[in-house]
């Protein structure tokens, strides 16, 4: 985690911080852009995949689209699914984008149950083993990870581009 | 200069951060260099 998450993560920085710090380095990367693209002559190489949404029967996106755009200043390419995303869906997308990385969104306690059947319809369509989930939302901690059958679970928005960054060889 | 973005960048001083990438630009830095810099400051 850089300085920005580090502050953060010590209760120095709060999510508007984080959400201006972000909005500087999309500035600061559009400044660059440019340059980056005639160095190497295509475009600038992004970290990895990572497919998102809020799980069937939740709505909220309020936290996913901060994780949305955290990812993306960090280097990642994102897929957005949005909000409400059946388990089918996820498993669309993973086929469609070859994302390695999937991020199951949920605040309602009744999402934890989306969450499982996604992730087990990941399994049974075969793609387990070539994607890492994290699960992010309200009161997630290891007892929903281990639930849901995800990897790992992000308490926040930083949390989750740190664990998406470990996972892709990014950090 | 190294450092330099990281740490405008953590402060939040963004007119101040935008200002320097384009004066390092305008004064041949490394752009790979300059967004490894800023990334750190995140």
């Amino acid at each position: 985690m850089n300085i920005v998450g580090q502050r953060f993560a010590k209760g120095e920085y709060f999510i508007p911080d984080l959400v201006f710090s972000g909005e500087i380095l999309k500035g600061i990367v559009q400044k660059l852009e440019p340059k980056l693209k005639a160095a190497k002559g295509k475009e600038a190489k992004r970290l990895g995949k990572v497919i998102i949404g809020t799980v069937a029967g939740d709505i909220h996106d309020i936290g996913k689209d901060l994780v949305v755009f955290m990812l993306d200043v960090s280097g990642f390419e994102v897929t957005d699914l949005g909000i409400d995303v059946p388990a089918q869906k996820f498993v669309d997308a993973i086929k469609k984008t070859n994302s390695t990385v999937v991020e199951l969104s949920g605040f309602l306690t009744l999402a934890f149950d989306s969450m499982k059947e996604t992730v087990e319809a990941i399994k049974k369509a075969g793609l387990r083993d070539k994607v890492k989930i994290m699960i992010g939302g309200g009161q997630i901690d290891d007892y929903v990870k281990n639930y849901t059958g995800a990897d790992a679970f992000g308490k926040d928005a930083m949390a989750g581009v740190s664990l998406a960054k470990k996972w892709v060889g990014g950090m | 200069m190294a450092g330099k973005l990281m740490t405008l960048l953590s402060d939040l001083k963004e007119a101040e951060a935008l200002a320097f990438v384009d004066k390092a630009l305008g004064e041949g830095a490394d752009p790979e260099g300059l967004l490894a810099d800023a990334k750190e400051g995140m």
